[in-house]
C-alpha cells in the first residue's frame, strides 16, 4: 500500500559537486575513482560530470563501496542535458547517409547514460531517471527524491541534484542556469558513515524546508562547500 | 496537504486520448491493432539504404510543418483530443528526444530558433496550449519515460501534493534515432516479432497519449467517472548493462515487486500482461524471464503491441496504459502483431489474434538504456 508521511525529515549525508569549467581531461576514472574503470574513457563530458558528482555524493556519505547492489535511486535535472553530445553524435549521421554513425555516441544522447553507469559502477538499483527543466535550481528532483525516499520502506537512500556541461553557444543560458553538476544523498537517518550536512522537511504548502527557511536552490545547500 | 499526515488517495484515470500510426484516436488505434492491422510500412521521410531498415510505423494523416517539429504537431493533435483539463493540473511529459527534427534542420544548415530543442520545450508547449499554471516538467528515462511519468503523478495526487495532474507520452520516428538504433544492431530488417524465436530486432514508431489522473475525491466532486483506475507502481534499475538488459530480469522482477506491493495484490492477481515486447532478442528473453520469476507456473495472457504500432520510444508506456483502458474495460487483450511461434518454456501466453481474459488488473511494464524498468498496475474502473 502506498503511503509516505510527509512530516518525517530527510538527512543529507553526502555531498558532491564538479563545476562544468572542469577540463574533460581532469575527470579521469583515475583522478575520481583512484583505479581504473574502463567505462570512464567511453563517457561524454555531461555524463564524466554527472557520474563523478554521484560519486563524490555517495563516498562523501560513506557510501562509495559495496559487495551486493542496494536500493539507491538517482534523480538528476538537467536544462540541456546530452545536447551537445547530440550535435557530435549528428555529425556523424549527416555525412553519406548515415554509413558513419557512431553506435558509441549514440548511447550517450539520452541524458540518463550517466546515471546507468553509475549504477553499474556503484552498484544501485533505486528509482533512475532524468527531470528536465528550464531552470538548474534542482528543487524538483529534490522534492521527489524525497518522496520516494519518504514513501519506500526499502529504498536505502536517494541521490538527488543537477547536471548540465556548459551551454552551447547557440542557446543562451538564462540567469537560473548552472554549468556543472551538483548531488546530495539523501537518508531517513543521519548516516553512520559519513557526514550530516542538515535536514530537510515539507511543510504544509510542500515546500522544503531547510535550517527552517524555505528552500529555493540546492545552491544554498552545497556550493559553498568544498567536495570531491 | 497538512506536513506529518499520511496520505494515499486513490489515483483514477478520468480522461485519455492517443494518436498513433493507426489511428487518430484511441477507438481507432483500438479497432486497427484489433482486426490485425499494422501500422508499419516503407519509411520516405529519409534515405534509409544505408540503414539496416527501411521501415517505420509513421503517423502519415497529420502534416508536418517544414519550419517548426513535427512533435509539436503530434502533442497539438493529442491535446485537441481531450475535454477539459483543469488548470490546476500538474503536467508530466514524457519524451526521449524531444524536438529533434528542429536539431537535424538546425544542424543542416536551416534557421530555426534552438529554443525548441531542449525536452524542456514540450511541456512548455502543452502547458501553454491546455492554458495550465504548471509548466510542467518532462521526465526522461528512455523507453520507460512515460511509465515513469505516470508513476510521477500518481505518487503526486497519492500523497496528496496534487488532486489532478495531465501526463503525456510523445515521441517521433527521426533520423537522428533511426540511424542510432541501426548502428547499434537493435532494428529488425523486417516487422517485429515480439516474443517470437525469429525476433530480429525493433521497428521504430511514432506518436503519444495524454491521460488525465485525478484523485478519486477529485474526480466525483466533478461528476468525472473513472475509465481505469491505477493502484500500484514500481521503478528499479538492472545495475548491469547501458544499452542491453539484465538477462536476468532482475531490474523488471523488482519493479514489479514494487507495483504489487503498492497495490497490496499477489501476482496471481493480475489478470493480463502489457508488455515492452520491442521484438529485440535480448529485450523479449529478459521480460519472459522476469515473468516465469514473479508469475512462476502461472503467468497470465502477455502482450505486445510493438509488432502494430512499432517502438514508439518515451510514448510507449502512455500509449499502452490508454490502450490498456480499453483493455481492462473488454477483457480483451490486444493480439501481438508479427509473433508466430511460443518460445519454449513459455507456450499459450502470447497470441497474434485478440485473447480474452478475466481479471481486475492489467500489468503494464517498459525497460530501456540505462538498465532502467517501471511497472504500473492498472485496475478495473470499480475495483481498486
Amino acid at each position: 500500500m502506498y503511503h509516505m508521511n510527509s512530516g518525517n525529515p530527510v538527512y543529507i549525508t553526502g555531498i558532491g559537486q564538479v563545476e562544468g569549467t572542469t577540463l574533460k581531461k581532469e575527470l579521469t576514472a583515475g583522478k575520481v575513482l583512484g583505479y581504473p574503470y574502463k567505462p570512464f574513457g567511453r563517457m561524454d563530458y555531461f555524463s564524466r560530470l554527472g557520474f563523478t558528482a554521484v560519486f563524490y555524493a555517495l563516498k562523501d556519505a560513506g557510501m562509495e563501496k559495496w559487495h551486493t547492489k542496494r536500493d539507491i535511486g538517482i534523480i538528476a535535472s538537467t536544462v540541456y542535458g546530452s545536447i551537445e553530445t547530440d550535435m557530435h553524435y549528428f555529425e556523424t549521421v549527416m555525412p553519406h547517409n548515415g554509413v558513419r554513425t557512431s553506435p558509441a555516441l549514440f548511447a550517450y544522447t539520452l541524458p540518463g547514460t550517466f546515471m546507468g553507469e553509475a549504477c553499474i559502477a556503484l552498484g544501485l538499483t533505486g528509482d533512475c531517471f532524468v527531470i528536465n527543466e528550464e531552470c538548474s535550481k534542482g528543487i524538483t528532483a529534490l522534492k521527489t527524491a524525497m518522496h520516494t525516499l519518504l514513501s519506500s520502506d526499502g529504498t536505502h537512500a536517494m541521490v538527488c541534484g543537477v547536471c548540465d556541461s556548459p551551454a552551447p553557444a547557440a542557446l543562451a543560458a538564462g540567469p537560473d542556469f548552472y554549468s556543472g553538476a551538483r548531488f546530495m544523498v539523501l537518508e531517513k537517518k543521519c548516516g553512520d558513515k559519513g557526514a550530516c550536512h542538515g535536514k530537510l522537511f515539507f511543510n504544509e504548502n510542500h515546500e522544503i524546508l531547510y535550517k527552517e527557511q524555505i528552500l529555493t536552490d540546492i545552491a544554498e545547500i552545497i556550493s559553498n562547500r568544498q567536495t570531491g | 496537504m497538512e506536513a506529518g499526515a499520511i496520505v494515499m488517495n486513490q489515483v483514477w484515470i478520468t480522461d485519455a486520448a492517443a494518436v498513433t500510426s493507426l489511428g487518430g484516436d484511441i477507438d481507432e488505434t483500438w479497432i486497427n491493432i484489433l482486426s490485425g492491422k499494422s501500422g508499419i510500412g516503407k519509411l520516405n521521410r529519409f534515405p534509409c539504404h544505408n540503414y539496416v531498415s527501411d521501415l517505420a510505423a509513421c503517423i502519415n494523416f497529420i502534416d508536418a510543418p517544414s519550419d517548426d517539429s513535427f512533435l509539436k504537431a503530434i502533442a497539438g493533435h493529442l491535446v485537441s483530443h481531450l475535454s477539459v483539463v483543469p488548470g490546476d493540473a500538474l503536467l508530466f511529459t514524457a519524451t526521449t528526444k524531444s524536438c529533434i527534427d528542429n536539431l537535424e534542420k538546425i544542424q543542416r544548415g536551416m534557421d530555426l530558433s534552438p529554443l525548441d530543442v531542449p525536452c524542456s520545450s514540450i511541456p512548455r508547449f502543452i502547458s501553454e496550449r491546455l492554458g495550465l499554471a504548471d509548466r510542467g516538467i518532462n521526465i526522461n528515462a528512455a523507453c520507460a519515460s512515460s511509465t515513469i511519468a505516470l508513476i510521477q503523478a500518481c505518487t503526486a495526487i497519492a500523497s496528496g501534493r496534487t488532486q489532478c495532474a495531465l501526463v503525456c507520452g510523445l515521441d517521433m520516428v527521426s533520423e537522428f534515432v533511426f540511424a542510432g538504433f541501426s548502428s547499434i544492431g537493435a532494428m529488425s530488417p523486417s516487422p517485429a516479432r515480439p516474443f517470437d524465436p525469429a525476433a530480429k530486432g525493433m521497428t521504430l514508431g511514432e506518436g503519444g497519449a495524454a491521460l488525465l489522473l485525478m484523485s478519486r475525491d477529485r474526480a466525483e466532486k466533478e461528476n468525472r467517472l473513472p475509465l481505469t483506475g491505477i493502484c500500484g507502481w514500481g521503478i528499479a534499475n538492472d545495475a548491469a548493462h547501458i544499452t542491453a538488459p539484465a538477462r536476468d530480469g532482475s531490474g523488471l522482477i523488482k519493479a514489479v515487486q514494487k507495483a504489487l506491493g503498492t497495490a497490496s495484490i499477489n501476482p496471481q492477481d493480475i489478470g493480463a500482461v502489457s508488455a515492452h515486447g520491442t521484438g529485440t532478442v535480448y529485450n523479449d528473453a529478459m521480460e519472459l524471464t522476469a515473468f516465469k520469476h514473479i508469475f512462476a507456473q502461472q503467468i497470465p495472457l502477455v502482450n505486445s503491441i510493438k509488432g502494430a504500432i512499432g517502438h514508439t520510444l518515451g510514448a510507449a508506456g502512455a500509449i499502452e496504459a490508454a490502450l490498456g483502458i480499453y483493455m481492462l474495460e473488454k477483457q480483451l487483450l490486444l493480439p501481438t502483431a508479427g509473433f508466430q511461434v511460443s518460445h519454449e518454456g513459455v507456450q499459450n501466453i502470447v497470441n497474434n489474434v485478440p485473447m480474452p481474459f478475466a481479471g481486475d488488473y492489467l500489468l503494464s511494464t517498459n525497460s530501456g538504456f540505462g538498465g532502467i524498468n517501471a511497472a504500473i498496475i492498472m485496475s478495473k474502473a470499480g475495483s481498486k
